[in-house]
């Protein structure tokens, strides 16, 4: 394992520290979402605000950043979220993790405030804190051109209008559209007075056995490129989900009074709007859009909570409100959420005109545009939105029944998880709130798939049907650890087994990546240990800051009301069973009965050390 | 009888339509598919395994119950749904 190096950047004090990451962790955690977890649980004091100068925010690359590793593009972004309260992370594409390693450091932490507006620098091994009166008040685009027109050809993390404003949804932007969306990271970069993080070095990556890597990449190209899957999001990227989801009866519409929605909004409605597909570093899929409207995307999750969950059917809106939280530095997944809920509380009368100033409701694309705007700069009813789930407060203790997010954390992606029992297990216990991406075992959507085949993916007692709650916590268990591990090696999801397909990358190419680039050996088991430890770590982590059993729960209608469409009519997460797969899964994760990490587990996982 | 076949993408690619109306004989879910795979031999190319079955990944509606066995009987009027389950965010 070769020296890999992190810094704390104290923005009070205006100074840097300089660490090289010790074995331990690297052997521990890998790096990316793993050191970041585990910086959090050891830097971030129980009981403070998120917006706290004690609290951090951490960027973190894995050890295949940056390298010739198939779509080695992401970081984490991670703190203690503005949203939520509890762990905030979120996992990014684009070309700044490279960059960041090409400018020396694999882990960046912020802590303190800054006293004016700043942007931290760092470049070619050097960290500077630098002035950003400049760039303050820019939306996300702008300062990235600015950035790049003052400084040459870097690559930046940004906090737009939203994220200097506080809004508890904003997010960190790198490039269009790439973004640290989930759980405030824009807001916590905001609240630290920083506008970017700035990053460029010529120094490339070490790779230690360079040879093997090339042989190894050409084994894994032919690999991927011959799965059925890769292909299709090349060419038609995320959006293709929307049609599968919608005939499935399982498209979040109207904040989830409905399920199906239109037609129009199908991939191929999409295509009269793109430029073309393009991608993020190293990366074969290229799944991403630039449309023509100025802009990338929309991906799937756009389209649904844009979409359907507004009430809107017309592809030029949505990719207009998409561009729009890009630009601002919303979260896409938040903002819908947010908004479908808001709508149907006005709907309902459980708020009315004198809090939110005019009328609201689905189906009103000029109205969605106009409060993207006013929540990223919390003006009138905007400011209330720009609370996200805490904005129960002021709508009342009723408007928690329509509230779709678990742990304070609105539900990341269209699909509604009333069918796939496991969907919903996932969103209930993922670690940073409901969200797809830390636990979603996909390969549920897979109904013909042999019991056998099922069975070596989850593990014994894998259950082939979606709509029944054995055997689901082993999907899940599969899913949250493998991909922990892979947010921790800086490679994306899409390329994961069991995320897409039943052939991506598995455990023993991770194995064989670590080797060539480390020059240290990963066993199999060991690199599923370390997800297992991740897990454990943030589960530390969330308990430290108020979570419990009780908040593995999903929002009220996904228990209390059936779904009223299509294929999926009449399902309904029933309490009974939902409580026999939490169950089991703490059990698999040997948690105690109020799904407690264990002390001697604990004690494990501190043996890790602290700050060296 | 006459059945309806649903397309999604990609597969609605492959023949460039998104709804066949099928004039089929009695028989199961398998043998409309074999039948289809026939008459449409770029569809049957994206539909079919290396042993001739329904490639796994291609997932089934039949009206609106997901199968996971094949050997189903369809009806006069039925619609049957294909699609390749894709993930993301």
């Amino acid at each position: 394992m070769y020296d890999r190096k992190m810094a704390i950047v104290d923005l009070s004090k205006g100074k840097v520290k300089e660490y090289t990451i010790p074995k331990k962790w690297q052997r521990g955690f890998l790096g990316g979402r793993g050191i970041n977890s585990y910086l959090l649980y050891n830097l971030i004091e129980k009981g403070i605000d998120p917006f706290s100068p004690k609290n951090v925010l951490v960027l973190g690359v894995g050890p295949l950043g940056g390298t010739l590793a198939p779509s080695s593009s992401r970081f984490n972004a991670s703190g203690l979220s503005p949203e939520t309260g509890i762990l905030g992370d979120s996992n990014c594409g684009g070309f700044f993790g490279p960059e960041l390693r090409f400018a020396g450091f694999d882990h960046l932490v912020l802590r303190g405030k800054s006293k004016k507006p700043s942007y931290v620098n760092v470049q070619d091994g050097e960290i500077e804190i630098r002035d950003a009166k400049d760039y303050w008040g820019l939306d996300t685009y702008e300062v990235q051109i600015s950035l790049r027109k003052d400084l040459g050809d870097v690559e930046s993390v940004v906090t737009g209008v939203a994220g200097e404003n506080k809004v508890r949804m904003a997010c960190l932007r790198t490039g269009v559209k790439n973004a640290a969306g989930r759980c405030g990271m824009g807001a916590l970069m905001g609240s630290k007075n920083v506008k970017a993080v700035v990053a460029s070095g010529v120094n490339g990556v070490k790779v230690e056995h360079p040879q093997r890597m090339l042989e190894l990449m050409e084994e894994i190209k032919d690999y991927l490129m011959g799965s059925k899957i890769t292909p299709i999001l090349g060419s038609q990227g995320t959006p293709l989900l929307y049609e599968v989801s919608n005939a499935l009866g399982a498209i979040r519409t109207k904040n989830s009074q409905l399920n199906v929605w239109s037609d129009s909004l199908n991939a191929e409605e999409l295509e009269q709007h793109v430029e073309k597909m393009i991608s993020c570093s190293s990366c074969f899929t290229h799944c991403r859009h630039r449309n023509k409207f100025d802009g990338e995307g929309p991906e799937y999750t756009a389209v649904g909570l844009l979409g359907a969950n507004l009430g809107l059917d017309h592809y030029p809106d949505i990719i207009k409100l998409n561009n729009t939280c890009n630009e601002l530095g919303l979260d896409v997944s938040s903002a819908g959420s947010v908004l479908g809920w808001a709508f149907e509380l006005y709907e309902r009368g459980i708020i009315d005109k004198k809090m939110t100033g005019q009328e609201i409701g689905f189906g009103d694309f000029e109205l969605a545009n106009d409060l993207l705007h006013k929540i990223s700069r919390r003006e009138g009813f905007g400011d209330i939105l720009a609370e996200s789930s805490q904005a129960a407060k002021k709508f009342g203790p009723k408007s928690k029944d329509y509230l779709i997010a678990v742990k304070n954390l609105p539900q990341s992606d269209p699909h509604d998880i009333r069918y796939i029992k496991a969907f919903g297990l996932g969103i209930a216990t993922a670690s940073r709130g409901a969200d797809h991406l830390r636990s979603r075992p996909t390969i549920e959507i897979f109904f013909r798939l042999p019991q056998e085949v099922k069975e070596q993916i989850y593990g014994k007692g894998a259950t082939t049907d979606p709509t029944v709650y054995d055997g689901k916590a082993q999907a899940v268990h599969f899913s949250d650890n493998i991909f922990a591990t892979i947010d921790s090696l800086g490679l994306c999801k899409f390329i994961c087994h069991g995320f897409n397909s039943p052939h991506y990358l598995k455990y023993e190419h991770f194995s064989k990546l670590l080797y060539a680039v480390t020059g240290s050996e990963f066993k199999e088991k060991e690199l599923e240990n370390i997800g297992k430890r991740i897990i454990d770590t943030e589960r530390l982590f969330n308990f430290k800051h108020g979570v419990t059993a009780k908040d593995d729960t999903l929002p009220k209608r996904y228990f209390d009301d059936p779904m009223k469409q299509g294929v999926s009519k009449g399902h309904r997460i029933e309490r009974k069973g939902f409580d026999k797969m939490k169950k089991e899964y703490y059990k698999l994760r040997k948690w105690d009965e109020k799904g407690r990490v264990k002390p001697q587990r604990k004690k494990h996982i501190e043996s890790h050390g602290g700050l060296p | 009888m006459e059945i309806t076949l649903k397309l999604l993408k990609p597969l609605k690619d492959a023949i460039g339509k998104d709804l066949l109306t099928l004039e089929v004989e009695e028989g199961t879910v398998t043998s409309l598919l074999q039948h289809v795979s026939k008459e449409y031999p770029e569809l049957g190319k994206e539909l079919l395994d290396d042993k001739g079955g329904l490639d796994y990944r291609v997932n089934v509606i039949l009206n609106d119950k997901p199968l996971n066995e094949l050997d189903v009987e369809v009806n006069d009027g039925d619609q049957v749904t294909l699609f390749i389950p894709v993930s993301g965010g």
